[in-house]
């Protein structure tokens, strides 16, 4: 990191904002039809091989791009053709892809010593590129930040103010990253901390780094690991956890925070919440913000949510099904699943989600992402 | 009992591949899974948690007379019966979906590995309010750490044997959670009639994904726990089958093992109170074997046959033979040191385990069944 590049990026950041809010906006309300609609996820192969894969709105197959470890999320950028597949934990890569010409844009490498989460951003003017990563050299999380103009060049590295961080978020303002920081220490995919881990929920300042908020669950549900999240426009937080305790114990799943309050758990039946298996694995708003889903693969579920009033809906059975994106439409979500069908579902409509696409060779992993069109 | 998650899935699916190309194996069809479904319910499931519910009544009838008749042999009595019970428990413990996981029932029975010792602790509250009624009402609001197995088995078998005091709290309260146990039993005995019933209504088409029953709507249990495809449900058991063999050896082997006899501390294990570790570990595997190979005309074991995989099918079963020889011989762990002999068995018994995992995960990819990708490893 040079101190140029810094002040550059600190630069950014003051100057940034307005734009950046109106092209994040620009998005999700572009979305067209659904043949020409772009969605992304990593797969594996039923041979073992990982892939990055580029399918439209009706669930045809238009890239799949081997990878050289498994991948977790997806993200695009907003103004070149590019999918990022980032590895999942503890993988040190991040395969860019051109998808308009379907060849490698790079490969970027962690700083040796590091390794990531699975988890990025990318700010909405694409020239920054967010990374929720470990160190050895630090207990705590890291959240690098690379210039992606000067070649990825690493430009700021700030603490995650806690232990395994995992999905993060740019706030709609872009002056905000929130961090889910799970709480878990790990050597590989080996958990070490179990009975001291603390989950955190941080908002950082960009500009500084600093943490402006820190929020946790009360004590005995420390071993709820906030591992997922995601914003709606008006920066409220939905929360999707990962026990770690016995599974018999009752403790909360999905929860919402706004900024000054505490971590609020959202309810559903105990006959449902039983079923999760203490297991969420993805969420997502609605392209309104008033509604959300969350994914429970170990119960086979996805629970539905009303956000405007904080209620439960619904819950919908779909086979190992992880990945959400929300699809432009109010209510609307599409849904992958590890079994390699894709599925469109309504939390407005009492219908049955409907079968997008099927595939027998392919298992779709964890998260599902929406690609705006550059 | 829960299956610990790891790397094997992937691992196993990547080495299938590298080692198995050229390999052709015929997957059972819809009908056959149907078929498999039919007679696991039968033979196997249904007589299982009937023996549980049947002798969960009767150690709750030999609790009363310990209640009422305080003896030494009464006592004896009542703790043979809790074994027993116990027994029939481990024997079904392996399935884990369907009724037994309305409302945690699964955990209610047993809350075990209980890492925070919170069973210990709940029941010490309990038991400091001397006039607590211990009626539906308490155990809708009780922590399930106190409603199964392991609170029982406290109770039972104290050191201070304060049980045989007729007027403590004690047998009050061991006799209201041997109650329990039964209710429980019997309620999810007779649930599965209705979940044999979603099982049977399966479709058989799956060539052809149906939008309208490809996922269910929540709307209540039972249009929650339908199925849609014999497959499916028959996944359901393959887990049953599958994923048990690697909770049993981390968590009732490796865990209170350790690394040397020295190292060991066999008050991590299961039972050891009652001294049914071992056994606990012996009727697992004997309920396992039954579900790969015991039901008929059907079993596992055949249709991995009919799938051209007879030697794996074979290693298996020999595998399965092997480890309840290995059990077979071992005494009762009664005292908490563990001898290095002892050690030494105990972990060969957790090598085969091994063994016969990595059979079982790889007999599942002949059979295409899918124990679950995002559910099994994820992050």
């Amino acid at each position: 990191m040079t101190g140029i590049n810094r002040r550059q990026f600190l630069g950014w950041l003051a100057a940034s904002s307005v734009l950046l809010q109106s092209r994040s906006a620009q998005g999700y309300s572009s979305k067209g039809s659904e043949a020409s609609q772009r969605f992304a996820s990593a797969s594996q192969g039923m041979d073992g091989q990982n892939y990055l894969n580029l399918f439209n709105g009706l669930g045809k197959q238009l890239i799949r791009h081997p990878l050289p470890c498994r991948a977790h999320q997806i993200v695009s950028h907003p103004i070149q053709p590019w999918l990022f597949a980032v590895s999942r934990r503890p993988g040190t890569s991040i395969d860019i892809l051109d998808y308009q010409s379907g060849k490698r844009v790079q490969r970027i490498m962690c700083t040796d010593g590091y390794h990531l989460y699975g988890h990025a951003q990318i700010s909405a003017d694409g020239r920054y590129l967010l990374t929720t990563e470990k160190s050895e050299q630090h207990e705590q999380g890291r959240i690098v930040i690379r210039d992606i103009t000067i070649n990825f060049e690493i430009v700021e590295e700030y603490s995650s103010a806690g232990i395994g961080p995992h999905e993060l978020r740019l706030s709609p303002d872009q002056k905000t990253l929130v961090i889910a920081n799970g709480g878990i220490k790990t050597r590989g995919r080996e958990k070490l901390n179990l009975e001291s881990m603390q989950p955190s929920l941080v908002y950082l300042d960009l500009h500084t780094g600093q943490p402006l908020e820190q929020v946790r669950l009360p004590e005995e549900y420390h071993q709820s690991s906030i591992r997922h999240l995601d914003i709606a426009a008006d920066g409220q937080i939905l929360i999707a956890m990962q026990y770690q305790g016995n599974p018999g114990d009752s403790v909360p799943l999905i929860a919402y925070h706004t900024r000054g309050e505490s971590i609020q758990p959202l309810s559903m039946p105990s006959g449902i919440h039983s079923r999760l298996n203490q297991y969420c694995g993805s969420a997502c708003f609605d392209s309104s913000g008033n509604y959300a889903a969350v994914s429970a693969p170990r119960g086979n579920i996805i629970t539905l949510w009303d956000m405007q009033s904080r209620q439960f809906s619904k819950a919908v059975k779909v086979k190992d099904a992880c990945g959400l994106a929300n699809t432009g439409r109010p209510g609307e979500f599409l849904v992958s699943s590890g079994t390699g069908q894709l599925y469109m579902l309504n939390a407005l409509t009492s219908a049955r989600p409907s079968l997008l696409a099927a595939a027998d060779n392919i298992r779709w992993d964890n998260h599902l992402s929406f690609i705006p069109p550059v | 009992m829960q299956p610990s998650h790891s790397l094997t899935p992937v691992l196993l699916s990547l080495s299938l591949f590298l080692f198995g190309v050229g390999v052709v194996h015929a997957a059972p069809t819809e009908e056959q899974w149907s078929e498999l479904n039919n007679v696991i319910i039968g033979q196997h499931l249904s007589p299982r948690y009937l023996r549980l519910a049947d002798n969960s009544l009767a150690m709750s009838e030999q609790l009363k007379h310990l209640c009422e008749a305080p003896t030494d042999q009464q006592l004896d009595a009542a703790q043979q019966s809790f074994n027993r019970a116990q027994a029939s428990w481990q024997g079904v413990q392996h399935i884990q979906f369907g009724p037994v996981t309305l409302l945690m029932r699964n955990y209610s029975l047993q809350y075990w590995p209980d890492k925070k010792n919170i069973g210990a602790k709940q029941l010490s509250a309990i038991l400091a309010a001397t006039e607590a009624s211990f009626d539906d009402e308490f155990f809708r609001s009780a922590s399930i750490s106190v409603k199964g197995f392991p609170a029982l088995e406290r109770l039972l078998f104290a050191d201070d044997k304060q049980i045989q005091d007729r007027n403590a709290v004690e047998c009050r309260l061991a006799n209201a959670i041997a109650e329990h146990i039964y209710d429980t039993a019997q309620a999810i005995h007779s649930e599965w009639t209705e979940e044999a019933r979603s099982i049977s209504l399966a479709s058989n088409n799956t060539n052809t994904p149906d939008t309208d029953t490809e996922a269910e709507i929540e709307s209540g249990f039972e249009e929650y726990l339908a199925y849609e495809t014999p497959s499916e449900a028959a996944t359901e058991f393959m887990k049953s089958l599958v994923e048990p063999i690697e909770a049993i050896r981390d968590n009732k082997l490796l865990k209170p093992l350790d690394t040397s006899a020295q190292q060991s501390r066999w008050k991590k294990s299961e039972s050891w109170r009652s001294g049914q570790s071992i056994n606990n570990i012996q009727e697992n595997i004997i309920a396992l074997h039954e579900l790969y190979s015991g039901t008929h005309p059907v079993s596992v074991k055949t249709l991995l046959e009919a799938s051209n995989d007879s030697e794996r099918a074979a290693d298996i079963e020999t595998s399965f033979k092997m480890i309840t020889a290995q059990l077979a011989q071992l005494p009762a762990i009664t005292q908490m040191n563990i001898t290095a002999q002892m050690h030494q068995q105990l972990m060969q018994v957790s090598d085969h385990l091994k063994t016969l995992q990595n059979h079982l995960e790889l007999a599942m990819q002949t059979l295409n069944i899918q124990l679950g990708f995002n559910s099994r490893d994820g992050d």
